[in-house]
């Protein structure tokens, strides 16, 4: 067995070294559309720092309670109480976006942004052999780095920011209805806002054009799991298409000296968001080393955003995603007291849903996570490179989870 | 530690006092601080329109005996040292009330956007059969139809008839100039049957409207960035659009002043005469068809522009063009007092080259004009017209288009060997079935 001092310093090294950098991250190419979230388009629902650290593997392995937003089958894994919290820090670069890289206003590079938030609260417990969750999470963030250009008069000065986030809400209910086998199904409702200002304004005008939504909607998740033997575990895991609605405003105004003229609209938004499906695979491969791989299809042809009731051209395509991870779990003594070890590697294949450009992402990811009785702390940091767009976007992202539990683990009580 | 003696106090509060006042007390200095404009009045008797134009100023209506005109301090000065008395016309003095009207089309409100135009379009086509006709001329880079509408009794047969082009929004921004050249079509459509003025002219020519030649460019305007200008083509060095009226292939590239060889510039000329979908759309439609006249909508400006642009050398040979361009302004300030100057576009204006008028006019020999819309200034609105200002604009400037199309429909001459022929009457029965 490895020193457990030597392991903690040289992994904790390597994390260090692999923190993300602000300035240099990523997102999504096609971040042109307003209404893509920060990072990947590919995203299922928050995730936990063990899942996020184990190449995304979300789908079969019951690490912590913010499984139920990915695979309510999942809590039967966890014991018989389980509250999660989690939080992450987000670098992600930008390139195009807005009138960024557009038209109006060009950057040398890269445009960086950085955000932090707590973005999983879950709790899950067991009621009369059910096995109940309920969590609050931030899905999805639509912030854009700021921009304020002030050109050669000093009159002449240009601003955008759009910002919002999409939280979801979940109530899920799971059951081992054979031995090994769960099933679970989860009830979704989503709400968020997002917000576009924009101000351009000279000697002999102001441009001010001000939008916002308020996001609603509502969906179902589910999954399975099977715990074909001691060493290996399946899971299934869906989440239905849904329509995210959004009641939207609108505020464009001209002032000068003569004139003020505002076009105020209210409307209604939608973006109908793809069905996507994922299997998940756990084995044991070796006495101290677990395997998690996973797929997902996301059904990205049939997206449709209407912004003001009209259609928005939107050239998706399906694609998959592909995850593999490799857990390493070591145990050692500190303090007087024995401690999970477990350390964690993976890659993650992430095709972005535009036609052209064709862009994908090569994430990297590491983490480790630490048990002491009932607790659970688990870290994770995610390096991801995108290709294809011919920006080479970077979006790196940090997380970290800590749970507590109580009770006999899964298949004990 | 505290500063605990009263003239450590005064002495502290004094210099915060001080701090906070610095800012407020230092003079601007700046010499480019905006100018004090007003909208003046002078007394029609006293000076002439052209007077009022070959002092530079800028005038916005002409009714009631007065003439409006928006006024620099500069060129109230020099109203004075030409002995001309004004008046400041408080109505228009400081900030006006916002005008308002709740947008019933969606973010860009009464407005059209490229699919409500494309609907609207192909219901005045369903909705008068044999008189409309919605024409596929090309795709955009984007993948947007650009749309060409056609009036004319018996639509479906080219006839020989005076043909006549009413061409919108070059400039994506300019969104009045959707509007004008639409509601003609909408206003020769909607009035066929019930003024007889109309039917005349429906009957013997044919009307053609493009009134959005740059689609990609206005929903770029609409969705992203009011005030974009180009269409929406990445340029080689990573900036974006190639401005239309300056793509054609007369004069094209004459100089740099006229146009621009740098791709990040508002008026790039693109790399080729030519090298848009849109204005080769406009090429094809002429190869197609033979225009006896051309009318461009642009905003903003109150002017109606005649070529030459690339040159500032008087335009030859021009006489009826020269007439057609007064007699257009003198039926737009007719309507509600709103004054359009005209004249030759390097003349009264700024240079240009590769644009639309110069190319049709020195191509096809046509009278061509570009009509810079409502406002007169950045002041009043500049490319923004409020949604109420769209059938005011345009009830000004239908009068100048039926008389453009008159002339033409009077001087048309058939190709040797047609002799023209009035709609047969089966046709127009057809059409008001």
């Amino acid at each position: 067995m490895l020193k457990p001092k030597v392991v903690v310093v040289t992994v904790l090294t390597i994390v260090l070294s692999l923190l993300p950098r602000p300035g240099r991250a990523q997102t999504a190419t096609g971040q042109y559309e307003e209404e893509a979230p920060v990072g990947t388009w590919n995203i299922f629902g928050p995730m936990g720092a063990a899942g996020l650290s184990l190449g995304e593997t979300v789908f079969v392995r019951g690490d912590d309670a913010s499984v139920l937003f990915t695979n309510p089958a999942l809590l039967t894994r966890l014991p018989r109480l389980a509250v999660s919290l989690g939080g992450y820090l987000q670098v992600a670069t930008f390139f195009r976006y807005g009138p960024v890289n557009t038209g109006p206003v060009s950057t040398v590079g890269n445009a960086g942004l950085r955000t932090a938030a707590a973005d999983v609260a879950a709790l899950a417990f067991r009621v009369l052999g059910w096995r109940v969750g309920l969590g609050l999470g931030l899905s999805e963030v639509f912030d854009r780095p700021i921009v304020e250009a002030r050109y050669s008069s000093p009159y002449y000065l240009f601003s955008f920011e759009q910002d919002g986030q999409l939280r979801t809400l979940n109530l899920s209910l799971a059951r081992e209805v054979v031995a090994g086998l769960s099933l679970g199904l989860g009830l979704n409702l989503v709400s968020g806002r997002w917000e576009w200002k924009m101000t351009d304004s000279w000697s002999a005008a102001t441009i001010t054009d001000n939008r916002k939504r308020n996001f609603k909607g509502f969906f179902l998740s589910g999954g399975l799991h099977w715990q074909a033997s001691d060493g290996l575990s399946l899971a299934a895991a869906f989440r239905a298409p849904y329509e995210r609605k959004a009641d939207s405003q609108s505020l464009l105004r001209y002032q000068a000296q003569f004139a003020d003229i505002l076009i105020q609209a209210d409307g209604q938004d939608a973006f109908r968001q793809p069905l996507v499906l994922g299997l998940g695979l756990d084995w044991r491969c070796l006495d101290m080393f677990r395997l998690a791989g996973q797929i997902s299809y996301w059904n990205w042809s049939s997206y449709r955003a209407s912004i003001f009731g009209e259609e928005q051209a939107r050239d998706f395509r399906n694609v998959w995603t592909a995850g593999l991870g490799l857990e390493y779990m070591s145990t050692f003594r500190l303090f007087q007291q024995d401690l999970d070890f477990p350390f964690r590697l993976g890659l993650v294949y992430d095709p972005q849903p535009m036609g052209s450009p064709r862009s994908a992402y090569l994430k990297f990811s590491l983490g480790f996570g630490l048990r002491w009785q009932g607790f659970r702390l688990d870290m994770g940091a995610l390096i991801g490179a995108e290709k294809g767009s011919g920006w080479d976007l970077m979006a790196n992202r940090l997380a970290l989870t800590l749970t507590w539990s109580s009770g006999p683990g899964p298949g004990k009580g | 530690m505290g500063i605990k003696n009263s003239p450590g106090r005064i002495v502290l509060c004094s210099s915060f006092l001080l701090v906070l006042a610095l800012p407020l007390a230092v003079p601007s200095l700046n010499p480019q601080e905006p100018e004090a404009w007003q909208v003046i009045s002078l007394d029609q008797k006293n000076c002439s329109l052209s007077r009022l134009a070959g002092l530079g100023l800028d005038i916005l209506k002409q009714r009631e005996g007065k003439i409006l005109v928006v006024s620099s301090a500069r060129d109230r000065l020099r109203l004075q040292e030409a002995g001309l008395p004004f008046r400041q016309e408080t109505a228009f003095s400081g900030r006006p009330a916002a005008v308002l009207s709740p947008a019933g089309g969606g973010i860009n409100g009464d407005y059209h956007s490229y699919y409500e135009l494309e609907a609207d379009l192909k219901s005045l086509e369903s909705g008068h059969p044999g008189l409309a006709k919605v024409l596929n001329l090309g795709q955009s880079l984007e993948g947007r139809t650009l749309y060409g509408l056609k009036v004319s009794a018996n639509v479906g047969v080219s006839e020989p008839e005076a043909q006549v082009l009413f061409l919108g929004c070059h400039h994506a921004r300019e969104w009045i100039s959707v509007e004008v050249p639409f509601l003609l079509g909408k206003y020769l459509l909607e009035n066929y049957l019930t003024d007889s003025r109309v039917r005349d002219i429906v009957d013997r020519s044919e009307v053609w409207i493009v009134p959005l030649l740059n689609p990609d460019g206005l929903e770029y305007s609409i969705h992203v960035y009011r005030y974009w200008r180009k269409n929406r083509r990445p340029n080689d060095d990573g900036s974006v659009g190639v401005d239309l009226n300056r793509n054609y292939d007369y004069a094209w590239g004459w100089d740099d002043s006229g146009s621009s060889p740098d791709p990040d510039s508002a008026v790039y000329r693109g790399p080729a005469a030519f090298s848009e979908r849109e204005t080769a759309a406009v090429r094809d439609l002429f190869l197609r068809n033979d225009f006896q006249a051309m009318v461009s909508y642009h905003s903003f400006s109150q002017v109606i522009y005649y070529p030459w642009g690339y040159i500032r050398q008087p335009v030859e040979n021009a006489a009826r063009m020269k007439t057609l361009a007064a007699g257009m302004a003198q039926r737009i300030q007719e309507v509600s007092g709103t004054v359009y100057r005209q004249g030759q576009s390097s003349l009264i204006s700024y240079m240009t080259n590769g644009e639309t008028t110069d190319w049709a006019f020195g191509l096809y020999g046509i009278p061509a004009y570009t009509i810079e819309l409502e406002p007169s200034n950045e002041q009043q609105g500049g490319f923004f017209n409020a949604e109420s200002e769209i059938l005011p604009v345009f009830r000004d400037n239908l009068p100048a288009a039926l008389y453009l199309i008159e002339d033409c429909i009077d001087n048309y001459v058939p190709p040797s060997g047609l002799a023209y022929q009035a709609p047969r009457r089966k046709a127009r029965e057809a059409a008001i079935r």
